[in-house]
């Protein structure tokens, strides 16, 4: 009676850390699956630091689309992005003689390099990049 | 029962007759029959007890072990199917939200804000509400785009992975992508590619030709002939555009 007892209880016990198992095992993978990817805002700083503006621009606007309250430094590289978004759109458009187009996409360059804070000597080397004249 | 000394009336149970005070024959044998007949019915009962006591303990165990091998198989059939779940807990929560997420879109789309369009859209998981499918086009679109818009500025700056050969053969690729997804299809609905969408999709082409011309040295006139031409061509018009082999 005794080994009987004894033999159910182990069941019992195994049974009980199988479901602790695959319940935490659900949960966490609920978790990786449903949160939402974040952005740090050292990645924006990589992309800045290796000249990947392209990259930047991508990273910017998912950050920006997670609606997550950026810091001040992800607010500054959010303007760097849209500054050399702007000014690639700006050349492609001034070379097609959408002037107006390319206009309105330099006021939003000048908006921007107002933003950019620290970065602001970046608006520059965008401009190089680009073959613009600085604005 | 009678006396047999005065024929008085006595029950069994009694030792003596209670009007002659005659010792009752019967009394013994009947108390001892009663001592036997409690004795017996005590140990039965003990019996009884301890063999219900160890069924209902018996029967709780395996109801347990029922109970957690259902939980077991439930649990470890979740953990395998998780993304599945997951899928249908984030469908539903966007489906919850959708006319925020439609106005969201729509202020992206006048914009013709193509980057922030498709990050808002992967953000928030928008392929998975049926709701708002007539962005799906502005979508598909806006992702090829994209993938060209970063192909093409970034001509010029290689790295080791990254060459200008590299990004060529991308920006040719994708651009068939591209074009094709601006074809409206047979099976589709005309609600994703009429109205605003219609013209976001157009102006997403306008800028993509003046995007080529710009980073490619491509002509505006081969810019026109872009949609219509064979990948291998555009690959071409592009090398020759920024002069990696001369003619």
């Amino acid at each position: 009676m005794r080994i009987k007892n004894l033999f159910f209880n182990l069941i019992i016990v195994a049974m009980c850390v199988l479901l602790l198992i695959s319940g935490g095992f659900f949960f966490l993978s609920l978790h990786d699956y449903m949160s939402a990817y974040h952005i740090e805002g050292t990645s924006l700083l990589y992309a800045i630091q290796d000249e990947d503006y392209g990259r930047l621009v991508e990273l910017a606007k998912r950050s920006q689309a997670a609606e997550n309250e950026p810091t001040k430094i992800q607010e500054e590289c959010y303007a760097v992005a849209a500054y050399f978004e702007a000014a690639s759109y700006y050349k492609a458009y001034l070379l097609a003689g959408e002037n107006e187009k390319a206009e309105k996409k330099a006021g939003i360059m000048e908006e921007q390099m107002e933003q950019m804070g620290e970065f602001s000597y970046l608006a520059e080397e965008i401009c190089k990049r680009l073959e613009l004249e600085i604005r | 029962m009678k006396c047999q000394q005065c024929g008085g009336n006595i029950g069994i149970q009694d030792e003596r007759c209670p009007y002659c005070q005659t010792p009752n024959p019967h009394y013994k044998q009947h108390r001892a029959e009663m001592f036997r007949y409690r004795k017996d019915y005590e140990k039965t009962k003990e019996e009884v007890i301890s063999k219900s006591g160890r069924f209902a303990g018996f029967t709780v165990k395996l109801t347990l072990i029922a109970v957690l091998a259902f939980l077991d198989v439930l649990f470890i059939a979740l953990a395998v199917n998780a993304d599945e779940v997951a899928w249908f807990l984030e469908s539903r929560q966007v489906s919850a939200e959708t006319s925020l997420h439609r106005e969201k879109l729509e202020e992206y789309e006048a914009k013709r804000d193509y980057q922030g369009f498709v990050a808002y859209y992967e953000e928030h998981s928008l392929y998975l509400a049926e709701e708002l499918e007539d962005f799906s086009k502005v979508y598909y679109a806006s992702c090829n785009y994209i993938y060209i818009y970063d192909a093409l500025v970034d001509l010029g700056q290689e790295d080791d992975y990254w060459t200008d050969e590299r990004r060529i053969e991308v920006i040719s690729d994708n651009l068939g992508y591209f074009y094709d997804e601006l074809k409206p299809r047979e099976y589709e609905d005309a609600s994703r590619y009429t109205g605003e969408h219609g013209r976001y999709l157009e102006e997403l082409k306008e800028d993509m030709g003046y995007l080529l011309c710009a980073y490619a040295k491509i002509t505006a006139e081969e810019a026109e002939d872009f949609p219509v031409m064979s990948d291998g061509r555009r690959q071409l018009a592009i090398e020759r555009g920024l002069g990696l082999y001369a003619d």
